[in-house]
């Protein structure tokens, strides 16, 4: 039964820790009580367990609906397979997922310049839309990321999902950005 | 005889009184102890669990031999020690990769590729993959920008239009509702 710390670090410490390196006059005394202290030792470890669980669903293309662009570079970085599919306001694309992909994405292209708030409603044909509030975007390129998990991307029969992106104004109106088509159907080979 | 309740400096303080091997009671606690907080040191720096595992083998080595040796002069700052020793190992580790990084970009090219067994995930990924599923998105996205883009807090700010220190406050919050997910606790 590990001993109750004393004195315990802050959760928000042991997360900066293992991300950020402290600063220099904390360090010392951080590294120090991980080395004498279980209790604290284990919930470090616990921050270390989320972050690579985090980073095994990531890898295997378990994450869903809006990425933000880093994310897709480091994935492409680390070899994932990755379908990308681009498409602008008014188009419409046929897409697939592979047998050998790890990761399909599609870039919404959109000017996103104005846009202090972005959100995504979606619908497939025939069911209720869904939306999702502040989605990160890429106001850059232009561009926001959506992709859906791999495993379930793959189950999927021939669907269309239509999406709109919408720029929310902090008095609440809305400005659509662009509308899209995903027609989507089985990997045929 | 072994009182676990013994705290790390009366465990070192047996160890370097005893003659060599004779108080394995002692010795075996210590390690039990301060292998695994040498190994999560060692995840930390090195971000690789078997370099980790390494690490944790050479400074409990050199921490029990320095021990027997009368070397450690205030067992009541034994962690001190080992720290002092991580930091030169995880050093020398650092020059010893960045060399064998050369040779295999000198050489790669005529070597067979090693198979790697996966990596043993302590958590259940399918249950934190609903858990980060479920997630507003831009606290998925400070998330995964942190622990799998791999980037700093500026940058993940610039990515989503936060403050650095937005952003340091969103993410140990949110880790701190995923854990509560893992484990089971309504948000």
């Amino acid at each position: 039964m590990t001993t109750p710390c004393a004195r315990p670090l802050a959760w928000a410490e042991f997360v900066e820790y293992w991300l950020e390196r402290p600063a220099p006059e904390r360090l010392d005394a951080i590294e120090e009580h991980l080395l004498a202290c279980d209790a604290c030792a284990a919930q470090l470890q616990e921050v270390a367990q989320l972050a690579d669980g985090v980073r095994a669903v990531a890898r295997a293309g378990r994450l869903a609906l809006v990425v933000p662009a880093a994310f897709l570079a480091r994935a492409q970085q680390d070899g994932l397979r990755t379908r990308v599919y681009s498409i602008g306001p008014g188009e419409r694309v046929h897409c697939t997922a592979g047998p050998d992909d790890d990761l399909v994405v599609v870039k919404l292209r959109a000017d996103l310049g104005r846009a202090t708030r972005v959100d995504l409603v979606s619908q497939f044909e025939g069911q209720p839309s869904a939306r999702l509030a502040d989605v990160p975007v890429d106001a850059m390129l232009g561009e926001v990321l959506l992709t859906e998990r791999i495993d379930t991307l793959r189950a999927r029969g021939r669907e269309v999902l239509s999406v709109r992106l919408l720029a929310v104004e902090p008095d609440g109106t809305e400005r659509t950005l662009g509308e899209y088509t995903l027609a989507h159907t089985p990997w045929s080979g | 005889m072994l009182d676990t309740t013994e705290d790390d400096a009366t465990l070192a303080r047996r160890v370097a009184g005893a003659p060599p091997g004779g108080d394995a009671d002692a010795e075996r606690e210590l390690y039990r102890r301060l292998a695994p907080r040498v190994r999560l040191y060692g995840l930390r720096h090195l971000r690789d669990a078997q370099a980790a595992a390494d690490l944790a083998q050479d400074v409990l080595l050199l921490t029990f031999e320095s021990l027997r040796a009368g070397k450690v002069r205030e067992p009541e700052r034994l962690a001190s020690f080992v720290l002092g020793t991580c930091r030169r190992l995880v050093a020398d580790q650092r020059r010893t990769t960045r060399r064998r990084q050369g040779l295999l970009d000198r050489y790669a090219a005529d070597l067979a590729p090693a198979r790697h067994p996966g990596p043993q995930h302590a958590v259940d990924t399918e249950r934190l993959a609903d858990c980060l599923n479920r997630l507003p998105e831009r606290d998925r996205a400070v998330v995964v920008l942190s622990f799998y883009a791999e980037l700093d807090a500026g940058r993940i700010g610039g990515e989503l239009g936060m403050a650095p220190g937005t952003v340091r406050v969103a993410r140990h919050r949110v880790l701190a509702r995923l854990r509560d997910c893992m484990n089971g606790i309504p948000a």
